[in-house]
């Protein structure tokens, strides 16, 4: 069964880029948008992921409020926190809270997509 | 006032020749009379030493008083002043006994426009904060009160008496907690358009990055997508400098000498001082307490002043650097110690005019056509963090001084 990996952001452009990316390569995602955090958890209460990539500041649910009920609702499931702002409080937070990686905008895409791959494999 | 006291201090003084001639006469027979008549001299006598006690201790309380006092008759000439104010002004009393108060105020139309309100319309100012110029040309704020002299039965104003402080270190504090405000504001509209600015920049770079990745590197669609990912990285680089100022870094402190700290960055520097032809030269005192700061940061501040001050030095000049320990005015928000080290750095160059004195410190205040504006504001954000703080003196064409307000490593950081 192919690796479930959800993008969770309001900038839609960083969704749809990240979708590109991932549905042109040759590994065999399932990979799933969301432009907020509302919108990520039916996701994921339709059908869990492997992977969730989420923003921090988003209105309604943010990324901290997303990755807590993943982390309580899906304990298996992975969370990478991304945001634009480049505070190391957002790192420490992310990290204490349970998220596997943190990764600052704008990302290299070489280097995020291996992380997310080698996190899915 | 005081030459009516003057007055009264001679006539004792004469009343006691007169006495001492009359003791002297009192070797002769006695006239018919003549007790009752020393009788009353004697009290009279006796009335003017108590007089001459009262003028001693009146004097003692103006003359060792902190504020300074001036009086001045109705034509606004000055009639006195105390010893307070003749060493704000850094004056004799014979220059300016006589003369128009007017001129011992930095600017003359707010000296009219004060003096018309005491004068003419008899109004009094309480705790009015006005600027005095001293004799050697020094513009120093001053809290004024004032108060009316009339004459009993006489209609208007006989004179005024002036009592005012020199509050620059208060004036001081007060812009250094403005310019916090400022660089605080600033800070938090910086980390928010560096935030707003970032993620439309990742949309531009992860677009640009897949749109690179499906053509093969020598296609020129992906050479032009390779171009569009640089100019993004250029642009957030910019703005990370930004954040930095915004939000910096939190301060790992630790206990340094100071010297060491300065030592380093004249290293760093001092290539740059030969080619500019600038003589540095170091005072430092001995057996310096230790400070506690977050090493890098400070390392920043003294080379963004160093650099300054080379700038302000084009033709070349001179360059000194002083330590030593200096009282802060009191224990408060900004100085959390009693005690700090002080590090001076003086330049010889043109100075700063006092109108752009207060702007320095802005972010993106700046006079250089290649600067940016940000190296006092980080500098001034910086010390902050670190429990610091920075001040500046600026004489036109003798040269400035920036002075860094350190804490002192105790045994409770210890």
């Amino acid at each position: 069964m192919a690796k479930r990996l959800l993008i969770v952001d309001d900038e839609e452009t960083i969704t749809f880029s990240l979708y590109q990316s991932f549905i042109h390569s040759k590994k065999d995602y399932e990979v799933v948008t969301a432009s907020s955090g509302e919108e990520a958890l039916e996701r994921i209460h339709e059908t869990p992921f492997d992977l969730v990539v989420t923003d921090i500041m988003m209105p309604g649910i943010d990324g901290f409020e997303l990755l807590n009920s993943v982390k309580r609702d899906y304990p298996q499931t992975d969370v990478i926190i991304m945001t634009a702002y480049g505070s190391s409080i957002y790192k420490e937070k992310a990290l204490k809270e349970g998220a596997c990686d943190y990764v600052e905008k704008p990302f290299e895409m070489k280097e995020f997509k291996k992380l997310i791959i080698d996190l899915l494999d | 006032m005081s030459r009516q006291f003057e007055n009264k201090k001679k006539a004792a003084i004469t009343l006691n020749k007169f006495h001492s001639a009359l003791e002297a006469g009192s070797r002769q027979p006695t006239l018919p009379g003549e007790p009752d008549y020393k009788y009353k001299y004697n009290l009279l006598h006796k009335r003017f030493r108590e007089l001459e006690q009262v003028f001693d201790f009146h004097r003692g309380i103006i003359q060792t008083i902190s504020s300074g006092i001036i009086t001045i008759n109705s034509q606004a000439e000055i009639t006195f002043m105390n010893r307070a104010a003749l060493n704000l002004f850094n004056c004799d009393y014979m220059q300016v006994q006589g003369t128009q108060i007017h001129a011992l105020f930095a600017d003359k139309n707010e000296a009219e426009i004060l003096l018309n309100q005491i004068l003419t319309e008899q109004k009094m100012c309480e705790s009015t904060e006005v600027h005095f110029r001293s004799q050697n040309g020094d513009i120093f704020p001053a809290g004024l009160t004032t108060t009316l002299q009339k004459q009993p039965e006489q209609k208007g104003v006989s004179g005024a008496i002036f009592i005012f402080r020199n509050i620059s270190n208060i004036t001081n504090l007060r812009r250094q907690i403005e310019r916090m405000d400022r660089l605080a504001t600033m800070g938090e509209l910086s980390a928010g358009i560096a935030h707003e600015i970032r993620n439309p920049l990742a949309g531009i770079k992860s677009s640009a990055q897949v749109i690179e990745e499906s053509f093969s590197p020598g296609d020129f669609r992906a050479q032009l997508a390779s171009r569009i990912v640089k100019e993004i990285d250029r642009s957030n680089d910019l703005l990370k400098r930004f954040f930095n100022f915004a939000r910096p870094s939190r301060a790992r402190q630790d206990f340094h000498n100071i010297e060491m700290i300065i030592d380093g960055v004249y290293l760093l520097m001092a290539p740059r001082f030969k080619k500019k032809n600038i003589e540095f030269e170091k005072k430092f005192a001995d057996a310096l307490p230790q400070v506690y700061v977050d090493e890098s940061q400070l390392e920043q501040v003294v080379l963004n002043l160093f650099l300054n001050a080379v700038d302000a030095m084009p033709e070349g000049g001179k360059l000194t650097v002083f330590t030593g320990v200096r009282k802060t005015a009191e224990k408060s928000d900004l100085h959390e110690q009693e005690q700090m080290v002080f590090v001076d750095i003086a330049d010889s160059g043109n100075g700063i005019p006092q109108s752009k004195l207060e702007k320095i410190f802005n972010p993106f205040y700046t006079t250089k056509s290649d600067g940016v504006g940000l190296g006092l504001s980080i500098s001034s954000r910086l010390l902050e963090e670190n429990g610091g703080a920075i001040t500046v003196e600026s004489k036109l064409g003798k040269g400035s001084v920036f002075t860094v307000l350190l804490p002192i490593a105790t045994k409770i950081n210890r």
